[in-house]
């Protein structure tokens, strides 16, 4: 799975978001995201560094007890990049 | 499905064609037809010359030398024709629909094509009214748009000609006509002994349902769409079953 340092949106068909959880139509199917990818998609707003993502994850549920935010944040961002959800931006 | 689809009937057949199809989609029948506009239409032919048969297929009709073959293709044409009429302007789920008789509220059992649907239909059409066995449209307003096509159904010898079934014939209640969402299941046929309802989560809900829907990218915002279906028909339910007996008492159920 590649690691992109720098996201954006995809042009997906439509996002609902319902308290924690939100469901993604992209490429003509729905995903269910976790808690988690869903706050990390509020966080993209035009292009971001995954830098950034993991500095306002961090902020908003602290960092992981024994782990790196930075990977973790990585790991989310490649698999929502896997899947059409996020796209990767050059620079 | 508020589709008016215009069936031109031809061919050395075409009278005896033309009743049969008078008789079995009587329900679908349009008191002024010919007087409408249709918004999409669809070539019949049953002729003994195989030659002709053959141009007229290659024409784009549905044609044979057997009746019976001709009922069976029109039946998927005529809906893809209406589906492809309201695409983007309604929501439809592949799902049989059943309604009070007196208030109009209707369950829609979602399956997919050969999993329930016209099964269910046709055992709980005979206490409540029937809306389709194939495809429930919504308008933006929570009405359903009927669709009471004749039933498909998959004769005793296993021909793959499925008959086409009256409604009349089977003695299915006739949906009133005004029909309104009111409770939407899933059926997954898993074998249980007591039929019971699962509640499902709005997001959960529509990963579920988008694979049976048709065209649901061609609408505006189409997850707070089918949110929004969903939510106001009180929640998605799967509805865990082994056969069709136990579904009446549960689909009243719904509509209490």
């Amino acid at each position: 799975m590649t690691r992109p340092s720098r996201v954006a949106r995809s042009a997906w068909t439509d996002w609902y978001v319902d308290g924690d959880d939100s469901a993604v139509f992209v490429d003509d199917q729905v995903l269910v995201l976790s808690p988690l990818a869903t706050r990390l998609l509020h966080h993209v707003d035009g292009e971001v560094t995954v830098a950034s993502l993991a500095d306002a994850l961090v902020r908003e549920f602290g960092a992981p007890a024994g782990g790196d935010a930075t990977a973790a944040t990585e790991a989310v961002v490649g698999e929502l990049t896997a899947s059409g959800v996020l796209v990767e931006v050059a620079g | 499905m508020d589709a008016v689809v215009a069936v031109e009937v031809a061919g050395s057949g075409r009278a005896a064609l033309a009743r049969e199809i008078a008789r079995v989609w009587s329900r679908c029948l349009l008191d002024d037809a010919g007087a409408t506009p249709p918004d999409a239409t669809v070539r019949v032919v049953v002729d003994d010359d195989p030659r002709l048969v053959a141009q007229a297929r290659a024409d784009g009709a549905v044609a044979s030398g057997v009746l019976a073959e001709v009922m069976h293709g029109l039946s998927p044409v005529v809906t893809l024709a209406a589906i492809e009429h309201q695409a983007g302007r309604l929501m439809m789920l592949h799902a049989c629909g059943l309604a009070d008789p007196a208030s109009g509220r209707t369950v829609a059992l979602v399956a997919a094509s050969g999993t329930g649907k016209t099964t269910a239909a046709r055992r709980v059409g005979t206490a409540l009214g029937y809306v389709s066995d194939e495809t429930i449209a919504v308008r933006a307003d929570g009405t359903v748009a009927p669709y009471p096509k004749p039933l498909s159904v998959v004769d005793a010898a296993g021909g793959w000609v499925k008959q086409q079934v009256s409604l009349d014939e089977l003695g299915l209640v006739a949906a009133p006509a005004e029909c309104r969402l009111a409770g939407l299941a899933m059926l997954v046929r898993d074998g249980a002994e007591e039929a019971w309802l699962e509640p499902v989560s709005t997001v959960e809900s529509l990963a579920a349902l988008a694979p049976q829907t048709s065209y649901l990218s061609r609408l505006p915002r189409p997850l707070h769409l089918l949110a929004g279906l969903v939510e106001g028909a009180g929640g998605l339910r799967l509805l865990h079953y082994r056969d069709s007996e136990q579904l009446p008492p549960l689909v009243a159920g719904m509509l209490a």
